[in-house]
């Protein structure tokens, strides 16, 4: 099962977010979607999902352009819905509306929702909002998922335990894994691809072992040094 | 998941103290009021009487239905406009159509609630049938059905709950002294309102005012028989919820 997205343009007032992205996304692998602020890749992931319309182009899953919209989701980077129910009872809500049946009690405790799962929303921090965000993602059980900078406001040893979790989730569950972040050191063995987006493009994009091939002397190790390679910038903005 | 959509609309709403008391605390008011009045014009109960029937007990409902159903329901739905919750309900495959009908039974369990509540508190000052007591639940209860449509019509069109929150009070004031108010001065001007009628027909607290009048021995008759009020109240109901469909964006 594949995600196909052939020639997509998404304008705001007529100026160019999304300028014909073309990207293939298949079903057991996770894919890192990289750049600035504004260059475009949670409009992309909004098109992806159905939130956004897009101007021009097709997003089929399955051959199909509904079944995106069906199957996948995204972690909001927070959740402020239901601002006064408990963060235990929207869980419930959210289990009771999706009727599935899903073991997600490792990612309860990664997340140490049990610590604050008694708090009404509205009194939640942002931290305890995504992290209802990212269980909530996985609680409605798509088979894509995008996640918006999941490993901020995490501790190392949490942020390692996700790295599992997700690394789980794609191998025995077959999902697809579209990951936004700026923080990949320590992660890089969860992502088999990697985007580079910058003004509404794709300015680089491969696999993993791919890039490290074509950028072997870069000056920062990693996908870091891909990164910086291509755009002249460090991951999370600053200029090099 | 109706049940969960109704339970998660009660909780959410009597939690909000703040916003519960403001929906509960007008139509109370009015009872107070009257029980003033009860109290302390023993000489004149024939007036106080009149009052309360005339005016103070119709208000009073007036006032709980436009805060639990009108304003209560278009902010919660304009909130949860502005903050993207139905970009998540979408996801879990729950049709517009189940959202609507689970929220509109707490709306109408909620309503209920606190309309037999006040009943209950003015059958203390006047003499209201049991019959008359079922029978203004029951007009309620089909007014209650026209405006729940045009929450969601009015939060569609405003942006978050703030803005539907300073915009409803005008509206509020519309609905109801354009009823309320043509009546009392027509009344003291010794014409008869249900005259004037035709004019009010587009609003649907009309409909309940007039049948107040004549299950509280204020008036005779009803401008239109009241069957044909259900029927009214219920084609309003219809035509404004196909309108909210194509208005309430739940993106």
């Amino acid at each position: 099962m594949e995600l196909i997205l052939k020639d997509i343009v998404k304008k705001y007032d007529g100026k160019a977010i999304l300028n014909n992205i073309s990207a293939t996304f298949k079903q057991g692998y996770c894919y890192l979607l990289l750049g600035e602020n504004g260059a475009g890749k949670s409009t992309l992931a909004k098109c992806i999902v159905g939130d956004e319309d897009y101007d021009n182009g097709t997003i089929q899953f399955n051959n199909s352009s509904q079944s995106v919209v069906d199957n996948a989701v995204i972690q909001y980077q927070s959740f402020d819905s239901y601002q006064h129910l408990k963060i235990r009872e929207v869980i419930r809500l959210f289990e009771k509306l999706s009727n599935q049946n899903v073991d997600l009690e490792e990612l309860y405790e990664i997340l140490e929702l049990q610590t604050f799962d008694h708090v009404l929303l509205k009194n939640a921090s942002g931290g305890q909002r995504k992290a209802v965000s990212i269980f909530l993602a996985f609680l409605l059980n798509k088979r894509i998922v995008i996640l918006d900078e999941p490993f901020a406001d995490l501790d190392l040893m949490k942020k390692k335990q996700l790295m599992h979790f997700l690394q789980n989730e794609m191998n025995k569950q077959g999902k697809i894994l579209i990951i936004i972040s700026h923080e990949v050191a320590g992660f890089e063995t969860l992502f088999d691809y990697v985007y580079i987006l910058k003004d509404g493009k794709f300015i680089e994009n491969g696999s993993k072992q791919e890039l490290v091939t074509k950028y072997k002397n870069t000056v920062l190790a990693g996908i870091e040094g891909i990164y910086f390679e291509v755009t002249g910038k460090v991951l999370g903005g600053r200029a090099g | 998941m109706i049940t969960q959509i109704s339970r998660t609309f009660m909780l959410e709403s009597m939690r909000n103290t703040g916003v519960t008391l403001g929906n509960i605390l007008p139509a109370f008011t009015f009872f107070i009021c009257s029980m003033i009045f009860k109290l302390t014009m023993t000489e004149n109960e024939e007036v106080v009487n009149f009052l309360i029937k005339g005016q103070f007990l119709p208000i009073s409902i007036l006032l709980l239905l436009f805060s639990f159903a009108f304003s209560s329901a278009t902010i919660y739905l304009a909130d949860m406009k502005a903050n993207k919750t139905f970009n998540w309900v979408k996801r879990t495959g729950v049709a517009p159509s189940t959202y609507y009908v689970g929220m509109g039974i707490g709306v109408f369990t909620l309503v209920n609630v606190f309309l037999v509540l006040l009943l209950v508190c003015y059958s203390f000052l006047i003499a209201l049938s049991f019959v008359s007591f079922l029978k203004i639940v029951f007009i309620s209860n089909f007014v209650l059905l026209a405006l729940y449509p045009l929450s969601f019509i009015l939060a569609g069109v405003f942006k978050n709950g703030k803005v539907a929150q300073s915009m409803l009070v005008p509206i509020m004031i519309l609905f109801m002294f354009s009823i309320t108010m043509p009546s009392m001065f027509l009344t003291i001007a010794d014409k008869n309102p249900q005259d004037y009628y035709i004019f009010l027909s587009w609003n649907p607290m009309l409909y309940l005012h007039d049948s107040l009048q004549l299950h509280l021995n204020m008036a005779n008759e009803t401008w239109l028989p009241e069957y044909r009020y259900f029927i009214i109240l219920t084609v309003f109901s219809i035509l404004l919820a196909v309108i909210a469909r194509k208005v309430y964006s739940l993106r």
